[in-house]
C-alpha cells in the first residue's frame, strides 16, 4: 500500500513509531497529486516546496523527540475559503484573483501548531455558495458531479492526493461532497471550531468541518482543531465495531421527511446501515423531525441576506467579477425585508428548541446525508416519480439544512455504493455538543465492515 | 428621507447578459414564495437567534467533546 493511501490513523502509527518519515509521506501524496490532479483538479493551488520544507522539519522534530501528536507529519488540504498567510486564498472567485492573506486562520494555525503539513488549497463553489464545485471532477466517475462546496476537499481525500482536509458546511457544504465522493464529512456543532480567519458565507450558519477517510480520522482532526493549548494530543475512544458495541444507543429513524424523494437505492442502503447498527446493539426509535416544512424557508431566510450583506461592496465595486450563478443569488437576496430575516431567526429557535426535544428520546438520528447519489455534470433538475421536480442544488441540500439550522452536529459517512458503483452516505446527527457520540457511533459502524477505507480507484478522464 | 449610506446598489447588465435584473427579480420573487412559508408560523413569545445565541449557551471543550 502507498502511504498516500493510509489513513490518519494508520499514517500516525507508522510516523510516531518512526517507521515513516513524514517526508516519505508527503512525497508520496505529492505525487499522487501529480498523476490524479490534471484529471481532478481537486487543488486550487499546490505548495510542494512549502509541504516538503514542513515535512522535512516535521521529520526532524520527531527525530529529535518531540513528537506533537497523531498530526505531526500528516499531509492535508484546506479549503480555499481558510485563509494561509503567504498562500492564495482565493475562494474560487475572480474577485479574490491574487488575494494572499497576511495571516493564518485560526484552524490554519491550529493545525500548524499540530505539526500537520499543508500540501495546498482545495478546490470549492465560488464563496462557497453553492454544491457543485464545477471546475473539480468525481474520482469515482469523472461525468457525475463532485458536489460542493467542499468539492476539493473532498476528492483531494478520496483520491489520496490528501490524507485529511478542511471544509465548511453553510448548507450541506461538507457533507453532500462527502457523501458524493466516499469519505467522511463531519459538520462539528455551530460555534465549536473557530471559523476567524474564513470567508463567511452566512455567519449565524457558517461551520467549519473535516473531510478525511474515516470516522476514527475525523475525531484525531476534530480534537487538533478544538485543542486550544491546554491539553495533550489525544486519540478517540476505540471500539472494535463488534456486536454489543452499541448497546444502549438510541437511534432516532425518521418516519417523515427524509426519507420522502429519496432515490430508492439510497433508502435501501440507508435502511441496511441503521439494520447494521441495530445489529451491533443499538435500539431503534422512530422519530418524526419536526417543523420540517419550515426548513428551507429558515434556511433561505437566514443564509441569502447574510450572505448578500457579506458581498454588498464587492457586488458594488466588482460585481463582473463574481460568477453568474452565485452573483444571481447574491443580488436576489439583497432584496430580502429585514422582517423576513428576522421571521426566519426566530423560526430557528422555535426548530432548535423542537428537535431537542426529540433528543431526549434518542441519542443519534440517522437518514440519508443526500436524496441521491452524484449526478451528471450536466444534469440541473431532478424528476421524481410522483411528478415532482426540484433543481440538484435543491435537492442535495433538502436533508442537509437541518443540521444547519440547528447548528446539531452531524456525520456524514459512506454506507455502501450504488449500481454505478457511486458511494450512498448515510448522516447522523447528535445533540449539540455530542460529537463524542457521532464519532462513537459512526466508528464503530466503519469497524465493522470488511472493506477498509481506501482511496477511489482512478479512472476516467475529463474532456 | 434619503439614506446616508446613499441608495441601494442596482444590479448592474453583465456585459452578455440582457435581461439580469429580470432574473433577479424572479429570483427575489422565488425566494419571497419561499420565505412566505414563514407567515403562517406562532412566533408569539420567541426571540430571534443570531449569529451569536445560534451558538448556544453550553461551553464545548475539548474533553466535553471528545
Amino acid at each position: 500500500m502507498l502511504s498516500c493511501e493510509m489513513t490518519v490513523e494508520e499514517a500516525a502509527a507508522a510516523v510516531g513509531g518512526r517507521e515513516l518519515s513524514p517526508v516519505e509521506l508527503v512525497e508520496s501524496v505529492l505525487t499522487r497529486c501529480e498523476a490524479s490532479e490534471g484529471r481532478l483538479n481537486a487543488y486550487a493551488t499546490v505548495d510542494a516546496d512549502r509541504a516538503r520544507k514542513a515535512a522535512a522539519r516535521a521529520e526532524r522534530e520527531i527525530r529529535e523527540g518531540d513528537y506533537r501528536g497523531p498530526l505531526h507529519g500528516i499531509p492535508y488540504g484546506l479549503k480555499d475559503v481558510i485563509d494561509t498567510a503567504g498562500i492564495p486564498t482565493t475562494a474560487g472567485s475572480r474577485a479574490w484573483e491574487g488575494r494572499v492573506p497576511g495571516q493564518d486562520s485560526t484552524v490554519a494555525a491550529r493545525l500548524a501548531r499540530a505539526g500537520a503539513v499543508l500540501v495546498g488549497k482545495t478546490q470549492t463553489h465560488e464563496f462557497a455558495y453553492g454544491l457543485l464545485t464545477p471546475q473539480t471532477f468525481n474520482p469515482w466517475r469523472a461525468e457525475r458531479t463532485a458536489g460542493g462546496s467542499s468539492g476539493g476537499s473532498a476528492v483531494a481525500v478520496a483520491a489520496g492526493s490528501a490524507l485529511f482536509a478542511l471544509g465548511t458546511d453553510t448548507g450541506g457544504s461538507v457533507r453532500v461532497p462527502a457523501a458524493l465522493n466516499g469519505v467522511v464529512g463531519l459538520k462539528p456543532t455551530y460555534g465549536l471550531v473557530p471559523c476567524a480567519g474564513v470567508a463567511p458565507l452566512s455567519w449565524s450558519l457558517d461551520t467549519v468541518g473535516t473531510l478525511t477517510r474515516t470516522v476514527g480520522d475525523a475525531g484525531l482532526v476534530l480534537r487538533a482543531l478544538t485543542d486550544q493549548g491546554h491539553h495533550g494530543p489525544g486519540t478517540p475512544p476505540r471500539c472494535a465495531g463488534t456486536r454489543g458495541d452499541l448497546l444502549g444507543l438510541r437511534v432516532g429513524v425518521p418516519a417523515a421527511f427524509f426519507f420522502e424523494h429519496v432515490d430508492p437505492q439510497v433508502e435501501a442502503a440507508v435502511r441496511q446501515a441503521i439494520e447494521d447498527l441495530r445489529a451491533l446493539g443499538a435500539t431503534t426509535v422512530p422519530v418524526v423531525p419536526p417543523l420540517t416544512e419550515h426548513m428551507e424557508a429558515t434556511h433561505w431566510g437566514l443564509m441569502a441576506p447574510e450572505a448578500a450583506a457579506v458581498h454588498e461592496r464587492g457586488l458594488r465595486e466588482v460585481p463582473h467579477l463574481y460568477g453568474r450563478d452565485v452573483r444571481l443569488l447574491l443580488e436576489a437576496g439583497a432584496h430580502i425585508l429585514a422582517a423576513d430575516h428576522l421571521r426566519a431567526q426566530r423560526s430557528r429557535t422555535l426548530i432548535r428548541q423542537a428537535w431537542l426535544g426529540v433528543f431526549d428520546g434518542v441519542d443519534v438520528i440517522a437518514a440519508p446525508s443526500v436524496p441521491l447519489t452524484a449526478v451528471p455534470r450536466d444534469q440541473d433538475t431532478v424528476n421524481w416519480p410522483d411528478g415532482y421536480t426540484e433543481s440538484v442544488t435543491s435537492a442535495y441540500v433538502r436533508l442537509s439544512a437541518p443540521g444547519n439550522v440547528t447548528g446539531f452536529p452531524t456525520l456524514s459517512l459512506p454506507v455502501a455504493r450504488d449500481s454505478d458503483g457511486m458511494p450512498i452516505g448515510m448522516q447522523l446527527m447528535a445533540r449539540p455538543f455530542d460529537e463524542s457520540t457521532l464519532l462513537r457511533t459512526g466508528s464503530v459502524f466503519e469497524r465493522s465492515r470488511d472493506a477498509p477505507a481506501r482511496p477511489a480507484p482512478a479512472q476516467g478522464t475529463h474532456h | 428621507m434619503a439614506s446616508p449610506y446613499g441608495p441601494p446598489a442596482a444590479p448592474q447588465e453583465p456585459a452578455s447578459e440582457a435581461g439580469w435584473s429580470d432574473r433577479v427579480s424572479e429570483l427575489a420573487a422565488w425566494l419571497d414564495g419561499i420565505l412566505a412559508g414563514l407567515h403562517g408560523l406562532d412566533l408569539e413569545g420567541v426571540a430571534p437567534s443570531s449569529a451569536y445565541s445560534a451558538a448556544g449557551t453550553q461551553a464545548g471543550t475539548t474533553d466535553a467533546v471528545l
